[in-house]
């Protein structure tokens, strides 16, 4: 029996001991228990803890970053300093330990310790807004190299416009032109966003070089790829701009061969930029390799009569192609002859007259309708063109039209109103009004009192 | 029935009517009586069809802040409009322009600068940014002038700069000053500097010299490249030091400049919250605990437990209307009455409607709001991960009643139960608030809301009400933003009327809007520091919202401010005090009086003079009327004017006494004092004060070397004077304590 009764005794003892080992064993550890009781507090209590708890408890993680965010709440830097470098020091590299690092440093007015943090940041867990945080913190400490070497280590095509302009800068400050060269190259290749400014951007760089021909081959190649009107044109005043006219030819022509149908853009460039010459030079080499033009061509063509008066492209164009121009081009291409040489311009054309083009451009079949006399025909479309925008060149030709119909029934009916467009009615106020002054009329007989 | 008798005293009405108008028919006749006051109005020109309105200008945004510190009142010209400048000549020191195009209308500003006789001192500084071909087209005689004043000559032509341009010569004392100048390639006007000029910078390209900054003999030019850097992140830096380059050209260092940041020689502090978020709900830590409103939180955490310093309360009418603030309204309006019956609290109001969009309603179209509210903007979150940031921003826009920004957060207004209504949103927004506490606590500063960029009606509605108005500007200057151009001048120009600006940014700026790092709060003592350091930019202006309360970071950054101005060397005043310091700023006339002697009128209730660059130079007492003293910091120097005098005479001698005092006599003068000082009569031995405030204070005193005085304070020792004495360096400190509300008499007599 004692033996029984100590059995059973040391298997309670035994029993007892197991529980108690458990319920040891099961009891949290004080900082998780802490962890537990900080969730229920208001964050000025928990902190007030956790001050308490310090040095007494071991912090896991959890415990040290709460501490951490607690402490940097309350603006106690230095202590969520310490956190958050803790936690840095224990565990792989954290994104918002790294960021919050940097957050505290730059608060406490240390940028340079800042900007350290925020680099770790980047290297480790690489974006755009750090990457541009981090480029305007070095900005602000004026560490050129460590902005400029942060910009190199990423594509190039992913900067941003403002970033490249910077970038481009920090390269020409550091002498390192060939990066800068580079750098444009490898932007001007791309289509990146704003990848026509730093086309010119390169052209420019390879003139002032004395590299034009690298010039004319880039330009070539960006001619003949994605958007190579864009470009051409682009590069085209890119070179004349720099005083690289020779180049820009040669571009101009590459551009003939390579995108016949788009090069036609090349031409006003040179026109606007003073090279007339140039641009007709390069007009009849340019139409002698389109039989045919489209509605862009012919709307440059006219565009170049117009803004330079010469009639020559346009001759050849209406010649070899005219009929089959569709009416708003052909209308607009005649309308220059009167503009400039007269109705009576428009008979060698004669044969490309038609209702269509009238329809289109009434001041043409006007002046047309006058030149042959044909009062109701001039009239009809005097009123149809007064119902279009006009130039005030083109109210000048509308008014000398009107001069055709003077006596006629029609004149009386356009001088009584049937002309809505305001710039029309007030010079046809005028031409019936006299000129000269009222008391210029009275001249010989001053006035006298009384 | 007429009655037609002899008035003679009508007559001598209208006569001396008509002399007092006879300046503004003649401006010429005025100037010509205004030539013994210091020019300090910079006219600045810009164009209204390129930049719209004064506050898009770049010399709003960069310039005015500098030239305000170098006492310069910037009035706008929109030379778009092609008339004279209606500003007097006589009083117009400088003309600055900063046009990134031409500018063809130039014939009605040639009119007004022709005017030769008109000017004083032989006409205004002139100085250009960027472009320049506004001063080209003037006519031949005023362009040649213009440019040889701002030292420059233009050889018409468009040079290629390119990669291999080089610096050829730069100051460094005015150059690289946040940020360094680098060589931008690009076309370049050639531009010379002429003989009599100082070339600050000038490139190299390809053999041609081209300036691009100039002090000339009248002015100064400065290329687009030198001036300001526009930065990655838009975050601008000055390349050349503007403070240097605008002394350089005003040439003024001798004349004392009106200074709005201090008081009695020391940085005024002021608080001003916010009614955004009255109405937030603070939510619960437990369970069945009752959930707090953030300005139930402000009342009780803040605004009593700081009762020894000056806060400037913002209510928003409509947020305590039960039809508009809903169900909290009530409780909010208890906080209000709670908040406005501290004593350290001064009644401010925030309109009625909270007007997010000022510019939507200067050409109101009722209609036209109702469409943006009945579209609705707010997209359902269909289950997907909310960010911290947009559950705060959701938590900022909490349905309180009828706000509108529940379901549309980008309606131009909270409140849009009835059309808008100027006097209801100014004048009547007031009358409520002052209704509120039975007219005990008047209101006494109307603070702009939204954003803060009040149409010119809507100042003029402000100024009507006699109450002052502030809001709008601000700035930061922190670590991470260490450029001045993060500031904004004291004022903005709004056609006929002056906004009052904020002088610092708050809360919002630091925490992005509270959707960034709330911590970032904290950083707002690193722009206190550079605002302060090299140069007093600003008061220490703590601003911040209602609902930051709501937030343990921000609440605590709030506290930690408080406890930073409790401890610093400040004057703290009332958010109205500053507004009113601001107004005197703009309309002190200063007039020389012989060398080195300065009278000051119209300057409202602006307390100081600065005079830089003044280590050998200090306040002669003897010679001065209607001054207390004077306080250096760095090489400036504060003098303090006495409130009570209508005419200050400020003298100023020879003298780097540390103390910047010549006393003069045995009474001592005022170094600084925390303590407002009401009223101040120094006699030869002696002088007495009047003195408010919020809290005990030291006045500190200048005086001879262990001097010994009986000082007395009503409600300490009554007239029974103790014995103190002035320690080795003559100082006399002496701790004050004061009480809103009350006046503390303090008495000094010397021992002569």
């Amino acid at each position: 029996m004692p033996d029984v009764m100590r059995t059973v005794v040391l298997a309670s003892l035994a029993l007892c001991g197991g529980a108690m080992a458990g319920v040891m064993a099961l009891r949290p550890d004080p900082a998780v228990r802490l962890e537990a009781e900080l969730s229920r507090l208001e964050p000025e209590d928990a902190l007030r803890e956790l001050r308490g708890a310090e040095g007494r408890i071991a912090f896991h993680d959890n415990l040290e970053l709460l501490y951490g965010r607690l402490s940097l709440a309350d603006g106690d830097l230095d202590r969520a300093r310490r956190s958050f470098r803790r936690l840095q020091a224990q565990a792989s590299p954290s994104e918002e330990v790294l960021e919050t690092l940097a957050g505290i440093e730059a608060a406490a007015g240390d940028l340079a310790a800042a900007a350290a943090f925020l680099r770790q940041a980047q290297d480790a867990f690489p974006s755009a807004d750090r990457r541009l945080r981090l480029g305007g913190w070095y900005q602000a400490l004026r560490q050129p190299e460590a902005e400029r070497d942060l910009l190199l280590s990423e594509d190039p095509t992913v900067l941003t416009p403002g970033e490249i302009d910077r970038l481009g800068l920090l390269l020409i400050r550091d002498g390192r032109i060939a990066d800068y060269e580079a750098l444009f190259t490898t932007l001007a290749d791309s289509t990146a966003e704003g990848h026509l400014s730093f086309k010119r951007r390169l052209l420019e760089f390879l003139v002032e070089s004395g590299r034009p021909a690298e010039a004319v081959a880039a330009a070539a190649r960006w001619t003949a790829g994605p958007q190579g009107a864009a470009a051409l044109e682009a590069s085209v005043r890119a070179l004349i701009g720099r005083g690289a006219i020779d180049a820009a030819i040669l571009v101009a022509r590459d551009g003939f061969r390579l995108a016949p149908g788009d090069s036609h853009v090349a031409l006003p460039v040179f026109a606007r930029s003073g090279h007339g010459g140039v641009a007709r030079l390069l007009q009849g080499e340019w139409l002698a390799s389109r039989p045919t033009l489209s509605d862009a061509e012919w709307a440059t063509l006219t565009h170049l009569a117009e803004s330079t008066g010469d009639m020559r492209g346009l001759q050849v164009a209406l010649a070899s192609g005219g009929g089959q121009a569709g009416a708003p081009a052909l209308g607009q291409a005649l309308m220059q002859f009167v503009r400039y040489r007269g109705a009576g311009a428009l008979v060698p054309w004669r044969g490309l007259l038609s209702e269509d083009v009238f329809k289109e451009v009434p001041l043409v079949g006007a002046a047309w309708a006058n030149w042959r006399g044909d009062r109701p025909a001039t009239y009809r479309h005097l009123v149809a063109a007064s119902n279009q925008p006009l130039s005030d060149w083109d109210q000048l030709i509308w008014m000398s039209l009107l001069d055709g119909l003077r006596g006629s029934p029609f004149h009386r009916v356009l001088l009584a109103g049937a002309v809505d467009h305001p710039g029309l009615r007030q010079r046809l106020r005028d031409s019936v009004i006299p000129a000269r002054p009222a008391r210029a009329a009275l001249s010989a007989s001053p006035d006298k009192p009384g | 029935m007429t009655r037609n008798h002899f008035q003679p005293l009508r007559i001598l009405r209208v006569l001396s009517a008509l002399l007092a108008l006879a300046p503004a028919l003649d401006p010429s006749a005025a100037s010509a009586r205004a030539c013994d006051t210091v020019p300090r109005t910079t006219l600045a020109l810009y164009d209204a069809r390129r930049e719209g309105e004064v506050r898009n200008t770049r010399i709003y945004r960069f310039a005015e802040l500098v030239l305000n510190y170098l006492g310069q009142v910037v009035v706008y010209h929109d030379i778009s409009r092609d008339t004279p400048p209606q500003t007097d000549p006589g009083q117009v020191g400088l003309v600055l322009s900063w046009f990134d195009e031409p500018v063809a209308e130039t014939a009605g500003f040639g009119d007004w600068l022709a005017r030769d006789a008109a000017f004083c001192n032989g006409g205004p500084k002139i100085v250009a940014f960027d472009n320049l071909e506004f001063w080209t087209a003037l006519r031949p005689g005023l362009s040649s002038r213009a440019m040889g004043g701002m030292g420059i000559a233009t050889d018409g032509v468009i040079h290629a700069v390119g990669v291999s341009a080089t610096v050829a010569a730069k100051d460094d004392s005015l150059l690289d000053h946040e940020s360094d100048f680098l060589i931008r390639p690009g076309d370049y006007r050639g531009v010379a500097a002429l003989p009599d000029a100082r070339p600050l910078l000038r490139m190299d390209a390809q053999g041609t010299l081209i300036a691009l900054a100039v002090i000339g003999p009248a002015g100064g030019y400065v290329h687009a490249s030198a001036a300001i850097d526009p930065g990655t992140q838009g975050r601008t830096a000055w390349i050349i030091d503007p403070f240097g380059f605008f002394e350089a050209v005003l040439d003024d260092d001798g004349v004392p400049r009106p200074d709005p940041t201090t008081f009695q020689g020391l940085r005024t502090f002021f608080v001003t919250v916010s009614a955004v978020g009255w109405l937030d709900v603070m939510p619960a830590q437990a369970f069945g605990e009752a959930q707090r409103l953030a300005s139930e939180v402000l009342a009780e955490r803040l605004v009593e437990r700081f009762a020894d310093l000056p806060i400037t309360v913002a209510i928003l009418a409509g947020d305590l209307s039960p039809g508009l603030g809903g169900a909290a309204a009530e409780r909010g309006r208890q906080a209000a009455l709670r908040a406005l019956a501290a004593p350290n609290v001064e009644t401010a109001v925030q309109g009625f409607s909270d007007i997010r969009d000022w510019s939507f309603f200067a050409a109101y179209d009722p209609n036209r709001e109702a469409a943006m509210l009945v579209a609705p903007e707010a997209a359902d979150d269909q289950g997907a991960l909310v960010s911290s940031a947009m559950q705060t921003l959701r938590d900022a826009f909490a349905d309180t009643g009828a706000s509108t920004f529940s379901r549309t957060p980008g309606a131009p207004r909270k409140y849009a139960a009835a059309p808008f209504d100027l006097g209801q949103e100014v004048g009547g927004a007031i009358d409520g608030v002052n209704a509120l506490s039975g007219g005990e606590r008047p209101v006494g500063l109307y603070a702009w809301s939204g954003n803060a960029r009040p149409f010119e009606a809507a100042l003029e509605a402000a100024e009507r009400t006699g109450v002052a108005s502030m809001g709008g500007g601000g700035g930061v200057m922190d670590a991470a933003r260490p450029s001045v151009t993060g500031l904004w001048p004291l004022s903005a120009q709004v056609g006929g009327q002056r906004q009052i600006n904020d002088a610092l940014g708050g809360d919002a700026v630091y925490t992005d809007y509270w959707t960034g790092a709330l911590y970032g709060f904290h950083g707002f003592r690193e722009t206190l520091r550079r605002t302060e350091e090299p140069r007093r930019l600003r008061p220490f202006h703590l601003s911040f919202a209602a609902r930051t309360m709501l937030h343990f970071e921000t609440r605590r950054a709030v506290e930690t401010f408080l406890q930073l101005a409790r401890s610093s060397a400040v004057v703290p005043i009332r958010a109205s005090a500053h507004v009113a310091a601001v107004r005197g700023f703009l309309s002190a006339r200063i007039a020389s009086e012989g060398p080195g002697l300065w009278r000051v009128r119209d300057r409202g209730a602006l307390q100081t003079l600065r005079l830089d660059h003044a280590r050998t130079r200090a306040l002669d007492m003897a010679a001065s009327q209607g001054v207390m003293g004077a306080r250096r910091k760095g090489d400036s120097l504060y003098v303090a004017l006495d409130p009570g005098a209508e005419a200050p005479l400020v003298a100023l001698a020879d003298g780097d006494h540390p103390s910047g005092i010549v006393l003069g006599s045995d009474a001592p003068a005022l170094l600084d004092s925390r303590p407002v000082v009401e009223s101040w009569n120094r006699g030869t031995c002696s002088v007495a004060l009047e003195l408010s405030g919020f809290a005990e204070g030291d006045v500190v005193l200048a005086a001879p070397p262990q001097a010994e005085y009986g000082v007395a304070i009503t409600g300490v020792n009554g007239d029974r004077h103790r014995a103190v004495a002035a320690d080795a360096a003559g100082v006399l400190t002496i701790r004050v304590p004061a009480a809103p509300g009350g006046l503390r008499g303090l008495s000094v007599k010397g021992g002569c």
